[in-house]
């Protein structure tokens, strides 16, 4: 892309990227791939914890809406659409992979290990105003996938309950109670990794 | 109310206030208040997770590339070439290309309207042949029902084609109208042209029983 083409893509609003890329404008389509695709990578990326597969993903979740722009009509933000398309390729896939994406009652499927522990009376210092966002990342890669999953759609992308109930296929109940394991989770996961922290020299 | 009662419903409660006998009990409770603190906690920084990188630029090749194939974005223009082809010499019959470009078009048309079946009424050759019928632009005929003709596992095919060479038509078009003297927009208007003859030959010839 020449110098020119770039510093007009980086002017053209996004109604109109759209309606030239429906006419087959591959300009367009680039504008639209340049302003999404960050988002749309990192949510690949942070369910999947694999740069490689969100790669793929991210290409096939921007393929797939491209075949289909077309249809947009704009009832809803296109960021929205582009977004529900992203989330459904990377559920296909991990499904497609055997993994618990659809959240029982118990994700951890009897591995104790993984399960958070019940809090009664723990005198550990509170994580408020200590959390640092490395560290935080990390221990979401270290969640199992079910609780990933919902984790990463709830608190992280901004999804609503009854929204993810719909696209992973559970109760509203149960996403509820999924992310609270998530939480107490990713609370054992920083508090012991801030403990490591403290105790090296 | 006991720490377990109220951890028991704090998946329902923990996103909205405290109120009544949870409020209460986070009143006088250090350690679920300090729970409760945490996990919020968690939730709002999860919140401020910006974008974690870039993926890599063969992904948009990737895409670009599908697309090409696919048919859904014209092809990229070179940087530095016009669509308007480099300069030739004028020629005094220039106005002979464009009309010949025409009339194959006409023709492929008379070959694909003599194909269908007449409605109740004898074939006529006579009657056909004996006057010249309008030459019909390219853009008058139907599309639809050209594809209609073609072997349904081809047709997805030939209306990419016909999409991608209709566009190219309405850019030489356009030029054209902008630069009426220009020898070389007529040029690529009827290259357009006789590729969208050459999309028709090939989608007759498929329809062919």
């Amino acid at each position: 892309m020449t110098g020119a083409t770039k510093k007009q893509n980086e002017r053209l609003p996004e109604a109109e990227a759209i309606e030239r890329a429906k006419q087959g404008d591959a300009e367009a389509f680039q504008v639209l791939y340049d302003m999404h695709r960050r988002r749309v990578y990192s949510l690949c990326l942070r369910m999947t914890t694999n740069t490689a597969e969100a790669e793929d993903l991210t290409q096939e979740a921007f393929l797939q809406l491209f075949r289909k722009i077309a249809t947009f009509r704009g009832e809803s933000a296109f960021s929205t659409w582009l977004h529900r398309m992203a989330v459904n390729v990377v559920l296909m896939q991990l499904r497609k992979k055997g993994l618990q994406v659809v959240p029982l009652d118990d994700t951890t499927d009897g591995n104790e290990e993984e399960a958070p522990k019940k809090d009664f009376g723990a005198q550990d210092p509170a994580l408020a105003g200590s959390i640092d966002r490395i560290r935080l990342e990390k221990a979401v890669e270290s969640l199992p996938p079910g609780y990933r999953t919902i984790f990463v759609l709830h608190d992280v992308e901004g999804y609503e309950h009854n929204e993810i109930a719909e696209i992973v296929g559970c109760s509203i109940g149960n996403s509820k109670s999924q992310l609270h394991k998530a939480r107490m989770k990713l609370r054992e996961l920083l508090k012991t990794s801030r403990a490591e922290k403290a105790t090296k020299p | 109310m006991k720490c377990a009662e109220f951890q028991e419903i704090l998946p329902e409660i923990i996103d909205r206030e405290a109120a009544g006998e949870h409020a209460a009990h986070l009143q006088t409770c250090t350690s679920c208040s300090e729970l409760v603190s945490d996990l919020k906690a968690i939730s709002e920084e999860a919140m401020r997770l910006g974008p974690t990188g870039e993926p890599s630029p063969r992904v948009w090749a990737n895409i670009q590339r599908a697309l090409e194939e696919e048919g859904l974005i014209r092809p990229e223009r070179q940087p530095g070439v016009a669509l308007v082809p480099k300069p030739r010499r004028s020629s005094p019959f220039r106005w002979l290309v464009p009309a010949t470009a025409a009339l194959a078009l006409v023709g492929a048309v008379m070959v694909y309207n003599a194909r269908q079946p007449s409605k109740g009424q004898p074939f006529d050759l006579a009657k056909t042949t004996s006057k010249p019928p309008e030459p019909r632009p390219a853009a008058d005929i139907d599309d639809e029902q050209l594809l209609a003709e073609v072997a349904a596992p081809m047709r997805a095919e030939y209306a990419s084609g016909l999409k991608s060479v209709n566009q190219s038509i309405r850019d030489a078009q356009q030029d054209l109208d902008q630069n009426p003297e220009d020898d070389d927009a007529r040029h690529f208007l009827m290259d357009a042209y006789e590729q969208r003859e050459t999309v028709y030959e090939l989608a007759m010839a498929r329809s062919m029983p």
